[in-house]
């Protein structure tokens, strides 16, 4: 913002670009690009499994990026993140089953998928948030919630558990109640009469995954950088004073907290499509935390770097299962030396140290220019 | 004869999951409760505990002893976690949280690849006693007097010794205390690795009871959080026994009611509620009843 | 320049070899894929994690089959002699490791076979994924029986080899009145609807049935509802380290009632893992443990310790895990390729496997279960065990008698107890 190339770009990139989120100068922007080439063409030079992994990946991504909204800029720590992912996976399942056959495509399962979340977040987070909750107390009432679901899934393995065409099927994962009824489908949109199928395995099913983690990442971005975004971190710096300028801290939690769980039940809705199962594993203390460590590893306080600590971590811990037993003791020391030399998140940390390295190199090429950085500004 | 059986039967359960829940959550009412630390890895130090008691009573110690080899063991393994990274993180909840689970991570793999998935547990002592139709094994028993033993000393040693006074002070107000000579670095590795001590003695207790292997204490960390946050922390003691009076006191009578899977629903349901209401937990309501209390007196 | 912008160059350089060796080491995979030389059989089991105990000695099977195999000079397909390749994966106890090292097994590794899972949750995470690319599976320990699937089979032993004939025998010798507990899942839920049909079969009676969490450690009112009741003996089906600890809480409480569970001693060696006497009186039905006194299993066992001479005990696992590969490597010469159809037609003509550590064991194609020996064993004061009786050679005749073929067409679904008309006036008001 205060040097010339800032403010031009801001002119075309205007509500991208704000001090929420790093990366506003030239050198991310063409970086950003090339991420999302390279990204774009890895179909053209990587084998079909690192295909599938990656669309794996990036649906993490969509987890890491909903915990850092509400965790890194609203200051609500939730350890049931996991939870919001399960649910709207099974609300996809559910749905789909039971419409598959009537519709064709699975349109409304997409969007149930989506939807069901939210209104449990909205319950869940009301009663939260009205009742003053704060911290460590709702991280933890969180993780309570995911452990009492996952209970209930997990005991689900009684035939009677069939909601319409699809039997919950405890741990065994959901599953179609009858013969007649058709397997957990792969994502396909109806759109007039024409079909879309997006097989999970598929390089489509890529394709669509990483657009939207791209239009959910940059969406945020407008949305942190907006005032809505600045009363985020309002809420998260201190909330007594965000209430003494009018502003209704509780609603404002509670509606990230629901647009968080939106984002966690995309996620989940995508995981279900692409494997085509879903299971109560989900809800385990296990997977909440790993959502946690992810955004922590990348640091939280920044979408990009959360994202890129779920990718870069995903990646590693799926390369680590061959090596043996020898994985998780290599995973555990990865996360310890993390917190040690980075406690705000390596990305994080990486990102500002070249950012002040760029900052520097740019007075010294506009100095050896003979234009003092004073004017420029 | 037969409601004296029926009734001494919930009560036997009933002080049974209160020494459990107590014994789970004793290391890290300190740990978390009055350091502030969320230690993922309490359950790890747990394991080593139990694995010191099985390997000194394999090896002809007898298992009072064990135990107590393994309270030393575990506390100097949580001292030396204290100054090697635990330190780094104090204020930093959540970043500890990454940082214990990492360490959980590197503690039971790392004694999966030395010891290999399974050792042989201890026999557990003691045998039973008749009540009407009914026996009862008296180690269960042996436990709640543990728990509250040790709930007793931890007590007496944060309200009776030099270092616990010390120990208040730096909690409360590190620089200050630092300031009147107190050398907090100590302190704060003393009182971690006093928690790591008592986690030792419980998974010592437990290894009596349950199967030894590295992934023994994973299961008893998320219970040990419930009991601890539930209780509070304005004050951690009177916090830790009301919360696991209330907490197993719902369990017991809805196991009883109904059946343990609605009772174990009902417990964590219970946990739920509590925070809802009491959202600083139980210790602080009584805190401002003792308080309240005190100034209706004083008039 | 100043020491920032040499930092900076540093950090560039350092963070552009991480990003190269990033996305290159994806494409190092591509050289370690099949070779024409060797049949892949990938095997994902929990080598870290709660079931590492259970699992660990099937890798063990797994790893002295296919060094049999490749010492004998390996198996002819498709005109050339191929050594088998054993992939193996840490599924670290997670489901969805095994979903997505299914895929791995499938597309970088390019498996022939898929042999993974020990849990109900495992296994089916892993059969979707290696069933939806049309690759053959096989699951290698005791399971809830009843998958008709056209590329799933199932070398352990089902409810029908051991629920049944072992409630028969304790029915007649221990007396009817019965109860049951187990920990709340598909498992044990399908052994509870099989004890219930084992009851009705031979004239028992369940006089108390409940179904529980995991991670319930605490077992005092349970033990006291069951001494109560006083059964003539327990059924159970108890779950992971936590549930386990019932054994000795009710030996502490002085109950020592007879047990029977098919859980117990034959996938976790728990006699070798609690203090005697904790599981005395408990009868259970493997259909392999080196317990077993028939020839096979001595010389399996033998060579099994010489090649891992740390293994604690030769469980259920390690031995079926052996006899899959050995099933498979049969299928493999027979077919005379390794193209997935024709392999399917060698296993579903009736593959036997002479050797099989359990005593003779045959693949029944038109169920892709197996008929095999269980034994009934029961644990003595000391953790010794004793053979009680040889329960016989039974075959599988479940999905026959509900009037699946697999050869003419497979379901594609699981059946359990009450799917078989015969029996579903048991399930009734339940």
């Amino acid at each position: 913002m205060n040097t010339s190339s800032g403010s031009k770009l801001d002119k075309y990139l205007g509500p991208l670009n704000g001090p929420q989120t790093m990366g506003r100068r030239l050198p991310f922007w063409l970086g950003f690009l090339v991420v999302i080439a390279l990204l774009a063409l890895a179909p053209e030079y990587l084998r079909r499994y690192d295909i599938i992994n990656f669309s794996n990946f990036l649906i993490s991504g969509f987890l890491a990026l909903s915990l850092s909204l509400i965790w890194g800029y609203c200051g609500i720590l939730s350890l049931g993140q996991a939870a919001f992912f399960g649910i709207g996976g099974y609300a996809y399942g559910i749905v789909a089953l039971n419409l598959l056959n009537l519709h064709g495509n699975t349109d409304v399962a997409f969007i149930a998928g989506i939807i069901v979340p939210v209104i449990f977040a909205a319950i869940i987070g009301g009663i939260m948030f009205y009742a003053r909750l704060r911290g460590v107390y709702i991280a933890i009432l969180m993780l309570v919630v995911s452990l009492l679901i996952g209970m209930f899934m997990r005991q689900t393995a009684d035939p009677s558990y069939t909601l319409g065409e699809a039997y919950l099927g405890g741990m065994n994962g959901l599953r179609p109640a009858s013969a007649s009824a058709p397997l957990l489908p792969s994502l396909i949109f109806g759109i007039g009469d024409s079909v879309i199928e997006l097989d999970g395995r598929s390089v489509s099913f890529y394709y669509f995954v990483l657009g939207l983690l791209t239009i959910t990442y940059l969406g945020l971005r407008c949305l942190v950088n907006s005032s809505y975004g600045y009363i985020l971190v309002g809420c998260r710096e201190n909330p007594d004073r965000t209430e003494t300028f009018g502003y209704d801290v509780r609603l404002i939690q509670l509606s990230v907290f629901c647009l968080a769980a939106a984002i966690a039940g995309l996620s989940g809705v995508l995981y279900t499509a692409w494997g085509t199962y879903i299971h109560p594993d989900g809800f385990g203390v296990g997977p909440n935390i790993l959502v946690v460590i992810w955004v922590a590893v990348g640091g939280r306080k920044d979408l990009g770097c959360a994202l890129i600590g779920a990718l870069v971590l995903e990646w590693a811990s799926l390369r680590l299962v061959s090596e043996g037993e020898i994985a998780l003791l290599v995973l555990g020391a990865i996360l310890v030396f993390a917190m040690l030399l980075a406690p705000r998140g390596l990305a994080i940390t990486l990102a500002d140290y070249f950012n002040k390295a760029e900052l520097l190199l740019r007075a010294r090429l506009s100095t050896g220019n003979g234009v003092s950085r004073k004017n420029e500004e | 004869m037969e409601t004296f059986a029926a009734v001494f039967d919930v009560i036997y359960q009933l002080f049974d999951n209160i020494g459990f829940l107590i014994l789970a959550a004793s290391g890290l009412v300190i740990i978390f409760g009055m350091m502030g630390v969320i230690n993922m890895a309490h359950g790890e130090l747990m394991m080593i505990g139990a694995y010191i008691t099985a390997f000194s009573y394999h090896a002809g110690i007898p298992a009072p002893i064990a135990i107590i080899f393994a309270g030393i063991g575990a506390g100097l393994v949580g001292m030396i976690l204290e100054r090697l990274v635990i330190r780094h993180f104090y204020k930093q909840l959540l970043s500890s949280l990454v940082v214990t689970w990492g360490l959980s991570l590197l503690l039971s793999q790392g004694f999966l690849i030395i010891f290999g998935p399974s050792i042989l547990n201890v026999p557990t002592p003691f045998g039973n006693f008749p009540i009407g139709e009914q026996t009862f094994g008296i180690y269960r028993l042996v436990l709640f007097a543990v728990a509250i033993a040790m709930v007793a000393s931890v007590w007496a040693i944060f309200t009776y010794t030099k270092f616990g006074t010390r120990a208040r002070a730096t909690m409360e107000d590190p620089d200050m205390a630092n300031a009147l000579g107190v050398n907090t670095g100590n302190i704060y590795a003393l009182t971690f690795g006093l928690g790591c001590a008592m986690g030792g003695i419980a998974g010592g207790m437990f290894a009596l009871t349950a199967t030894i292997s590295p992934f023994f204490g994973i299961n008893y960390t998320p219970l040990a959080f419930i009991t601890v946050v539930t209780g509070g922390s304005a004050n951690a003691i009177s916090g830790l026994i009301s919360s696991a009076l209330s907490l197993a006191g719902i369990q017991t009578g809805i196991n009883n009611l109904v059946n343990v899977y609605i009772g174990y629903v009902a417990m964590i349901g219970a946990a739920f509620v509590i925070l809802l209401i009491l959202p600083k937990g139980i210790s602080e309501y009584i805190e401002r009843r003792k308080i309240r209390v005190r100034k209706v007196t004083n008039k | 320049m100043n020491k920032f912008l040499l930092r900076f160059v540093a950090g560039a350089a350092a963070l552009g070899i991480i990003t190269a060796v990033a996305v290159s080491v994806p494409g190092v995979n591509t050289a370690k894929a099949a070779t024409d030389e060797e049949i892949v059989l990938c095997a994902i089991d929990d080598l870290s994690g709660d079931f590492s105990i259970m699992a660990t000695p099937k890798t063990y099977g797994y790893k002295l089959a296919v060094k049999e195999i490749n010492d004998a000079g390996g198996i002819t397909v498709d005109g050339k002699t191929k050594t088998v390749k054993l992939v193996q994966y840490d599924g670290q106890s997670q489901v969805k490791r095994y979903q997505e090292l299914a895929q791995k097994c499938i597309f970088d590794d390019e498996a022939d076979v898929v042999m993974a899972a020990y849990t109900g949750a495992e296994r089916e995470a892993a059969r979707r994924e290696v069933v939806r690319n049309k690759t053959i599976y096989w699951h290698n320990n005791q399971g809830e029986g009843g998958i008709a699937d056209h590329y799933s089979f199932f070398s352990g032993p089902t409810p029908e080899q051991q629920v049944l004939p072992a409630l028969k025998w304790m029915i007649e010798n221990l007396g009817p009145r019965m109860i049951f507990i187990g920990a709340d899942y598909n498992f044990c839920r399908a052994i509870g609807a099989w004890t219930r049909t084992a009851a009705n079969l031979y004239g028992g009676e369940i006089e108390y049935e409940e179904y529980f969490p995991f991670g319930v450690s605490q077992w005092q009112a349970t033990i006291s509802k069951i001494q109560s009741i006083g059964p003539d003996f327990q059924v159970h089906c108890l779950v992971g380290g936590e549930q386990v600890q019932f054994y000795p809480q009710a030996q502490a409480a002085g109950m020592s009632l007879p047990t029977w569970s098919n859980v117990t001693i034959a996938d976790g060696y728990e006699h070798k893992r609690f203090a005697a006497p904790s599981l005395a009186n408990m009868y259970v039905t493997p259909g392999f443990i080196e317990d077993v006194p028939h020839p096979n299993s001595i010389a399996f066992t033998k060579k099994l310790r010489a090649m891992f001479p740390d293994m604690v005990y030769a469980n259920e696992h390690a031995g079926f895990g052996y006899t899959a590969v050995k099933a498979m490597a049969a299928a493999w010469a027979k077919a005379g390729t390794t193209e997935t159809e024709a392999v399917i037609d060698a296993l579903e003509s009736g593959i036997e496997v002479a050797e099989a550590p359990g005593g003779p064991w045959k693949m029944h194609g038109d169920q892709h279960h197996a008929a095999m020996h269980s034994y009934l064993f029961m644990v003595n004061e000391d953790h010794t065990l004793s053979l009680l009786t040889d329960l016989g050679y039974t075959e599988p005749t479940f999905l026959k008698e509900i009037g699946v073929d697999m050869r003419k067409e497979a379901p594609n679904r699981q059946f359990l107890p009450p799917d078989n008309p015969a029996w579903s006036s048991f399930f009734e008001g339940q």
